[in-house]
Parts: structure tokens; sequence; C-alpha cells
């Protein structure tokens, strides 16, 4: 998939484990370990706000698409 | 300059310049659905606009007459004069003898495989009689010689001609020799404003055999090659067979996951798949099998010998039956792929 997740970049930016940024977003262990490793087929738009609310970046930093 | 790449996946790189005819089973299944509708259509019209009940060499009209010249019966007649009681047992032995003079009585049976192919054997006897015994109720061969058949059992003799089932063709064998008794209209008289046709009966020869008593039209082969066949027809009856039994059981299995709660998996979909594409696939072979068992033994067939009805009669039931399995794969296959949807969302 063109899309890729830049989500462990952005965590290793901030110092954030997996466990930490799954307690503070609200989002099971899994579900944000399928977003990581870029097999999520969908976002949702308020899991994405709340993400970059907690790692303080834009949706682009998390989101790139790739040709 | 454009590539052509018939897949059955997508594409994943340098797809610019590829024109692709992306094949997916999503496609066969629609062209197989589109396929039966027209189908249904067609046999709609044909019913509709097509003759209503013609059939054979010819077809009389209201305004056409007929006249026939017969020949003598190959088999004896029975007085009129005979009482019920005698006459009901000479017409047994009658028929009784006339199958065992066309070499199909008493049949000692064989494999069958649906519309395609069977064996089948009987004693033969010119000359030779039946008869009662006292502590018997059926009728006992005298010795005969042994004949040994392959069996076309999705083709028969015309059940009527011109029209009229008077005039059907009739099988009999006289000295070895296979003949079907038909009429040839070799005259046509004008009379006023409608047609006189003159019907001869004549005695045909022919290569095949048949029995009359089960419709079934019969190759004469030798020992070996009968028990070739049989044992080939045994091969098959044990791989369809087989086959069969694994569709029921997946079908089983998809009941017993269905009532688990697992629905919309990829196994599901699969088992629906194969039972639809098998229910769509066997029927579709059962009436391509009788065209190629006649390419087989073309020079035995004759005009006389057409397709019985049941052969197309029962592929519709499976056809049918095959579609609604292809309708609930599409539908579990679009659920599947909503769930998973879901369940990657997050």
């Amino acid at each position: 998939m063109p899309i890729i997740v830049n989500l462990d970049v952005m965590m290793a930016k901030r110092k954030m484990s997996l466990t930490e940024l799954s307690e503070k977003v609200g989002i099971t262990m899994a579900n944000l370990s399928i977003l990581k490793t870029g097999k999520a087929k969908a976002v949702r738009l308020e899991t994405l706000e709340a993400i970059c609310r907690i790692l303080n970046c834009q949706p682009g930093d998390i989101l790139e698409f790739v040709d | 300059m454009y590539r052509i790449a018939i897949n059955f996946y997508t594409c994943e790189t340098n797809c610019h310049n590829v024109m692709k005819f992306k094949f997916s089973t999503n496609l066969l299944v629609n062209i197989v659905i589109i396929a039966f509708v027209g189908l249904l259509v067609f046999t709609w019209a044909s019913f509709y606009f097509g003759p209503k009940s013609f059939t054979g060499t010819g077809y009389l009209n209201k305004n056409e007459g007929y006249s026939y010249s017969l020949l003598k019966p190959f088999d004896q007649e029975i007085p009129d004069s005979t009482t019920y009681r005698k006459y009901d047992s000479l017409k047994q032995e009658k028929e009784a003898v006339r199958l065992f003079r066309n070499g199909v009585w008493p049949h000692e049976g064989g494999p069958m495989f649906a519309w395609f192919l069977a064996t089948d054997g009987g004693l033969i006897c010119d000359t030779c009689t039946v008869y009662r015994p006292l502590d018997h109720g059926k009728f006992m061969p005298d010795p005969g010689t042994r004949q040994y058949y392959i069996k076309l059992p999705a083709w028969q003799l015309k059940s009527q001609d011109y029209g009229r089932p008077y005039f059907a063709p009739q099988f009999h064998v006289e000295h070895s020799q296979s003949y079907v008794r038909k009429f040839l209209s070799d005259k046509v008289l004008k009379k006023g404003n409608g047609t006189d046709h003159s019907l001869e009966q004549v005695d045909v020869p022919v290569k095949f055999r048949y029995n009359s008593k089960d419709n079934v039209m019969l190759i004469p082969v030798s020992s070996g090659t009968k028990h070739f066949v049989s044992g080939l027809l045994f091969g098959l009856i044990a791989l369809f067979g087989g086959w069969f039994y694994y569709l029921v059981a997946s079908f089983l299995k998809f009941i017993i996951d269905i009532s688990k709660g697992l629905t919309f998996t990829a196994k599901n979909v699969n088992r629906l798949r194969l039972i639809g594409f098998s229910l769509i696939g066997f029927p579709v072979l059962m009436m391509v099998l009788p065209f190629v068992a006649r390419l087989i033994f073309s020079s035995y067939f004759t005009d006389d010998i057409v397709l019985k009805k049941e052969v197309w009669n029962q592929s519709w039931q499976m056809l049918s039956a095959g579609i609604v399995f292809l309708l609930l794969f599409r539908a579990f296959s679009q659920g599947k792929a909503l769930k998973e949807e879901q369940e990657l969302t997050v």
C-alpha cells in the first residue's frame, strides 16, 4: 500500500512506548500494533486526533504517501 | 506500447503500461449467473415462440392427410378371440420372447455413470422360446448366446414420428441383424388445398441394439471391452462419489461453523464457492458427456435416435441449486470483506 505509517518514528522521537501510548490514547495494544505495522485498512479520525494530541504532531507526520 | 496481462491478482508495481484483464472469481460468478438467466430467457422464449409439438422427420398438419402401408408384424399377433386371462399370459410371453430375441433379456446389469455410459449384457437367441415353470411366476429363457453391451442411457428411439406416436420407429432383431422399422414418406400427392402423404413402413438395418423396455440404446461389444468399460465406469463412479461426499461434508461443516457463530470466514466462503461451482459443473458435464458418447459411437447413430428429455430436466434442478450457492458465495465473500475491514479499522 502506498500509504506508510510512521507511528514508530514519531514514538521514538517522543521516547514513548507502545504500552504508554495505548494507555494515553485509550485503544488496545493489539489495535495500535495493527496501525504501527501498517496492516490497518482504515483509521478513525478520532483515533488519529487522539494520537496526534498525545504525540504532539500533525497527521502528516504519522501518515506518508509514497508512490 | 501496451503489454497485455491476464492475471488473477492485483498488480503492485510497474502497472502503468499494462492493459489488464482482471479475471477474478467474482467476475466468473457474474458470467455464470448472467449465462443462467440468459438460458432461462432462451428456454422460456423457445417454449413460447417455438414449434408446439414438432418431432421427427415431418409433422402432419390439420389439412394434411396420410395413407400408409404396413409390413407383416415381426411378432405373431394374438387372436382377438382369446380369453382375457389367456390373452394376458400370451402378451407377457410375447414381450419376453421379443426381448430375448432382441438380446436384452434377462439382462445382467452393470455400472452406470450418470447419462454418459453404462454396461449391460443379455442372452440372445433367434429361435429360442421362453417357458414358465409351474412353481415360478416369471418366465425363464432357453439357453442362448451371451451378448455384452455398452449402454448409452441418454439416447433413445424417437417416441413419435410425423407428429404421432403411432408412427414411432420400432426396433427388432431378426437372424442376428438389427432393424429399425419405421415409416418413410416416399410420395406427396396434391389433393385440392391439402397434401396427402403416402407413408411406407420399411425395415432399415442398423448397427446398434436397443432395449425397448427401458428405452436405452446399446452398442454390442466383446466380453473384454465390456469388462474394461465397467472397470472404467466403477473408477469414475468412485471418483465422483467421493467428490459428492466431500461436498456434503463441506456443507455440514459450513452449517456447524454458522451455528458456532463463525459466519463470515474464509473457510465458509471457500466451501460455498466449491459447492456452487461443483453443482454447476456436474450438470454441465452431464449435458456434454452424452454428446461425447455420441461422438465416440457416431457410426452407430441414425436419425431415429434422439436425446432423452430427462437429461435436460434433471440438469436444471442442479444448475438452479448451484446458482443459489454461488449467490450465497457472493454474499458471504462480501460479508467477509466487511468483517475484515471492520476488524482492521483502528
